[in-house]
């Protein structure tokens, strides 16, 4: 046999083993398929998952920077008591003080029970054993400092997830608006309308099931790469925001009204500084229950003869002085009768006093008369003054008001006087404050608004301003409204609001909201203005749904309540103020003691209080000296290496001086930086530590 | 594509093997560097295709130039890298990489890549031992002259795996086994041979688990023990593979689909066999299958039609030495032999055992292509060792 033959039989022979070997390992995948092919596909149905992680979800915040809603991290604690790392003697000699430690903590159990807790789970092999469920972030860094957990995650076996909670600081404050996201349900607010901006990406993560039905992820040490979400700044005012709910909830109490709301309106923009709905829960009390000012609509009521009104002066029709005979506050309209609320002793009124008296025949007379011949007209008029349209406010859910037309088939012969008082007709408080803003505003309507701008990272991705909709009367029907407005409450209805330190302009409303009016009396009050009434500063309307203490009228229910928060809101605004001192008069009296900061910074605070001062053409950081009746600014000595005098400064100029230094700040306390160490003067070096007291 | 096949000199079945093995290496790797793990690791999947891509082409590069130098020449190579990876092997277990506490990757200074010594070393060896056989036929039953050469440079290259990676090394042992059996080494020295490994295995072991460097051990240990321990059940990556291969049935086409490649470790490169058969059925495993024993029923061709020993086993050598690994890659991955680190040659990503592998592929080819050279100057020569 030649070596070739001798050594190819040996190849050959290896060649049959390889082939069979391969053939093995194909039955074996026939038989893992076919035999055993059910027990593993179940398997993969019942022990994997894909799961998904979020992002951070971004923060809602008020108009001055406020945190309304925010996520806060808070941590799931394990323990793999079982890791390599964790020897016997490691284990045994600490098991005991991290006891303490844990039941000190947290105080849910003994110190003995924790013990026994950890040294069963270690008996009986278990990897993943629940510490606690819920443990923020100080927690959870003051956990890792302890035996056995400060050894880390291999080492001791710690493992935490974070999970985030959904945190408002301001609790109950806008509650609605600023609303709620829900994973089951659908998400209401601003939560629900910008989800889209709030929510972080998601990112999806490999679970598999461990002994005990716990779900780990598979690839441990994987960095998170979900993103965060992004902020949203509102445009509401907090202070305002917290008037309005108080006042509000204090008279929902006390007229055990069904439920009430309440809508603040910045005139000249649309912006809403606050918006408050309160309803009476089962238990009595009441709480931010449904966004009663933005989602529901009824009969407006007399609020709506405004509207009526701004049509009739708008078209030409009528003026202020025209006369109107209201046939001594009844009338019929085919087989119904019309009647004013209150009897007064006219007959023959003026338009402007139909207005301040609230006669719903002396309205309904002049519209059937003017627009009674084509009702359309008057459809057409309120389309035209975008009465038919909803304002398009972010927030989810807004109706559209229902204004029937004459084709339509519940449109009677009463339709048209009824309406031009409010009923016949659903409209929502934000809709018909809109309107009332735009009268306030020479008849330029603005959309109302919530959201300012969208944040990711303090830097503006996205600004909303206001937006015009559009002008929906002639500005001199719009001054002669309010004119007429401004009567209502000096002779009129609201005669019992009237503020000595401001003017308000509005209107009343009583509406009967019962379905069926002619057997019972259900009330809505309501109260639509704006304040100052020569150059309104905010529009507001007050709606409260059936009061149930015997006071209904919306003069004395509504009234007051839209009296209180204008009062505050004229108040804490400084904005509405007359100017105290108008003409650089000298000031009595101490100036500002002497500051350390930004000199353009300081200059905007002089300015705005009318002291005097030299500004210093050399430098940015000045240190203010008071001298008589002036404030001389100074150049902040700054040299390179020694630490600069940051004593007098806010927080944000002390840590933009010094850690643009390369020094690292860290800090006590709020207010004006009173102590620093190392002091002024010192050496420094980059990421030297620079202790600062604030008070 | 005619045009390129024309351009290559050697086997055509084997670039036509080669080129099978890539396609389904390229959609496998796809799919599986497509897992939430590489996502998560803000990863963009392309990347990895593109790298793959990249690393194939230069794999296809390298078999070309292989297959162009004459097969002689192997002979010297062959004893110069053995000679350059004892020490290499030296430093990387000295200073080399810890990949998952393992220390198997050296990183060439200057052009920074890292790459396993061993893979260097294994084609050095088994080139080697090709040599030093198919020179010694005619002594090959003599002791000293016959079976010290071969086996000392086994050895010697075997213990300084070992230690880094077990299953590498006895994969080796095993591999030289069978070409020395191969080559005529009488069984009574096989016999020896075997019992020089397992001494010397155990040495290793006790060296091992007196001094610090046990950082490997624990996982022999454990993989072991999982493999011989039935009562806890199959180990996660097993559960996941054997989940992986149910999933996919007898046939199926469903590129891309896999759904175990999110919860199999590295079902990339350990477990791409996994993956393949989830997506492809059995059918596809067998397709694989196919190609790798039709790759070796190739090589013996050559060795049929090889003129010089050296040559014949030169090619056998290496196709043996690939084949086998793919056998256990795939036994591992259908749970016949407990988890080890190989790859599925060709196939699985892997950036510099894939070049080796294309490497000991070209210089099959080169033998090849020397035989057609030959048969056209003798188309009947026959050749006699």
């Amino acid at each position: 046999m030649s070596i070739k033959r001798d050594i190819l039989w040996r190849i050959n022979l290896v060649y049959l083993l390889l082939a069979l070997v391969g053939f093995t390992i194909l039955l074996q995948v026939f038989r893992i398929q076919v035999f055993e092919g059910e027990h593993w596909r179940e398997m993969g149905h019942n022990s994997t998952r894909i799961d998904t992680i979020e992002g951070r979800r971004g923060n809602i915040y008020s108009e001055d920077g406020r945190l309304m809603a925010t996520s806060l991290p808070f941590y799931e604690v394990r323990m793999d008591v079982n890791t390599t790392g964790l020897t016997d003697s490691i284990f045994n000699n600490n098991v005991d003080s991290l006891s303490k430690n844990l039941a000190n903590y947290f105080q849910d159990r003994t110190p003995e029970e924790y013990l026994q807790s950890l040294t069963e789970a270690r008996a009986s092999g278990e990897r993943y054993l629940l510490i606690q469920r819920r443990v923020n972030y100080n927690g959870l860094k003051e956990l890792k400092t302890w035996p056995i957990f400060n050894r880390g995650k291999y080492g001791g076996g710690l493992i935490y997830h974070q999970q985030n909670r959904r945190v408002n600081p301001f609790s109950l404050l806008a509650r609605r608006t600023v609303g709620y996201a829900r994973d089951n349900s659908q998400s209401v607010g601003l939560e629900g309308s910008f989800d889209e901006y709030l929510r972080g990406t998601q990112v999806p993560r490999s679970m598999h099931r461990v002994s005990g039905g716990t779900w780990v992820p598979i690839h441990d040490d994987f960095e998170l790469e979900a993103k965060n979400g992004k902020d949203i700044y509102t445009t509401l005012d907090v202070n305002l925001q917290d008037v309005v709910e108080n006042v509000l909830h204090r008279n929902v109490r006390k007229h055990l009204a069904n439920h009430g709301s309440a809508i603040v309106m910045e005139v000249k923009t649309g912006k809403i500084k606050a918006i408050a709905n309160l309803g009476m829960g089962t238990d009595s009390t009441y709480w931010e229950k449904y966004n009663y000012a933005i989602g529901e609509k009824t009969d407006p009521g007399s609020t709506f003869k405004a509207v009526s009104l701004t049509a009739l002066l708008d078209d030409g029709l009528v003026t202020d002085t025209t006369i109107v005979d209201i046939e001594g506050g009844q009338k019929d309209y085919h087989e119904e009768v019309m009647k004013d609320d209150l009897w007064y002793p006219y007959n023959e009124i003026t338009v402007a006093k139909a207005i301040e008296i609230s006669s719903n025949v002396g309205i309904s007379k002049l519209i059937v008369q003017h627009y009674g011949a084509d009702p359309a007209k008057f459809i057409d008029k309120l389309n035209d003054m975008n009465l038919t349209q909803p304002t398009g406010i972010e927030i989810i859910g807004e109706p559209r008001p229902t204004i029937k037309t004459p084709d339509a088939e519940d449109w009677s012969g009463i339709t048209l006087p009824w309406m031009s008082v409010g009923y016949e007709l659903d409209i929502t408080p934000l809709q018909l404050l809109t309107f009332f803003n735009a009268i306030a505003n020479d008849g330029k309507m603005m959309r109302p608004y919530l959201v300012s701008e969208v944040r990711e990272l303090n830097s503006v991705i996205e600004r909303f301003d206001p937006q015009v909709v559009k002008q929906i009367c002639k500005p001199e029907t719009a001054i002669t409204v309010k004119n007429i407005l401004q009567g209502v409450i000096e002779r009129g209805t609201a005669k019992k609001i009237a503020s000595e330190n401001f003017t308000i302009a509005g209107k009343t409303g009583t509406a009967n909201i019962a379905k069926d009016r002619k057997r019972k009396k259900e009330y809505q009050a309501s109260f639509a203005g704006f304040f100052p009434a020569e150059n309104p500063i905010y529009s507001c309307i007050v709606v409260i749904n059936k009061p149930s203490m015997g006071d209904y009228y919306g003069g004395s229910v509504a009234g007051p309540i839209f009296k209180e928060i204008a009062e505050k809101c004229y108040s804490t605004s400084t904005k509405t103020h007359q100017p105290l001192v108008n003409n650089g008069a000298k000031i009595n009296g101490t100036l500002p003691i002497s500051k350390r900061g930004y000199q353009s910074d300081m200059q905007m605070v002089y300015n705005n209080l009318g002291v005097s001062h030299a500004p210093n053409p050399d430098t940015d950081w000045v240190v203010a000296s008071t001298k008589d009746r002036s404030i001389e600014l100074h150049t902040l000595e700054m040299r390179d290496n020694l630490i600069p005098n940051v004593r007098g400064m806010g927080l944000r100029d002390a840590m933009y001086v010094l850690e643009n230094r390369g020094m690292k700040v860290r800090f006590s306390g709020k207010g004006k930086v009173v102590g620093q160490s190392p002091g002024y003067g010192k050496r420094y070096r980059k990421g030297t530590v620079v202790d600062l007291e604030l008070r | 594509m005619q045009g390129i096949f024309n351009k290559l000199q050697g086997d055509r079945t084997i670039w036509f093997i080669v080129m099978m093995l890539s396609i389904f290496s390229l959609l496998a790797v796809y799919s599986s560097t497509g897992t939430l793990a590489f996502k998560q690791q803000g990863g963009d999947t392309e990347y990895y295709l593109f790298r793959h891509l990249f690393l194939l082409g230069g794999g296809l590069l390298l078999m070309y130039i292989a297959h162009r130098i004459n097969f002689n020449y192997y002979s010297r190579i062959a004893q110069l890298m053995l000679y350059i990876s004892v020490p290499l092997l030296l430093i990387t277990l000295a200073f080399g990489t810890d990949i998952h506490d393992a220390r198997r990757w050296l990183t060439v200074p200057i052009i920074d890549i890292s790459f396993q010594t061993s893979d260097l070393a294994k084609l050095a060896l088994i080139m080697y031992i090709a040599r030093v056989l198919s020179r010694r036929q005619h002594i090959i039953e003599d002791f000293d002259q016959g079976f010290l050469p071969v086996i000392i440079p086994v050895l010697v290259v075997c213990v300084l795996i070992m230690p880094a990676d077990l299953s590498s090394a006895l994969l080796l042992f095993f591999t030289c086994m069978i070409v020395m059996f191969i080559g005529r080494v009488q069984l009574k020295h096989m016999g020896l041979a075997v019992w020089m490994g397992i001494t010397v295995f155990m040495l290793v072991i006790a060296i091992s688990s007196v001094t610090s460097y046990e950082g490997r051990l624990g996982t022999w240990k454990n993989r072991i023990a999982n493999f011989m321990d039935d009562s806890e059940g199959d180990s996660y990556q097993v559960v996941q593979s054997k989940i992986a291969i149910a999933n996919g049935g007898l046939v199926r086409l469903a590129p891309g689909k896999s759904v175990q490649r999110n919860f199999l470790p590295h079902p990339y490169s350990d477990f791409i066999y996994a993956i393949i058969i989830e997506e492809y059925g059995l059918f596809g495993g067998l397709m694989v299958m196919i190609l790798y024993l039709w790759l070796l029923q190739r090589a013996i061709r050559i060795f049929v039609k090889s003129p010089g020993a050296f040559g014949a086993l030169l090619a056998v050598g290496l196709a043996i030495s690939l084949v086998i690994q793919a056998m256990m890659n795939m036994a591992v991955t259908v749970n016949l032999l407990p988890v080890t680190g190989l790859t599925l040659p060709l196939v699985s990503m892997g950036g510099t055992s894939l070049l080796f592998t294309s490497v000991s592929i070209g210089i099959i080819l080169s033998v090849s292509r020397y035989i057609e050279q030959q048969e056209g100057d003798l188309p009947l020569a026959v050749a006699s060792v």
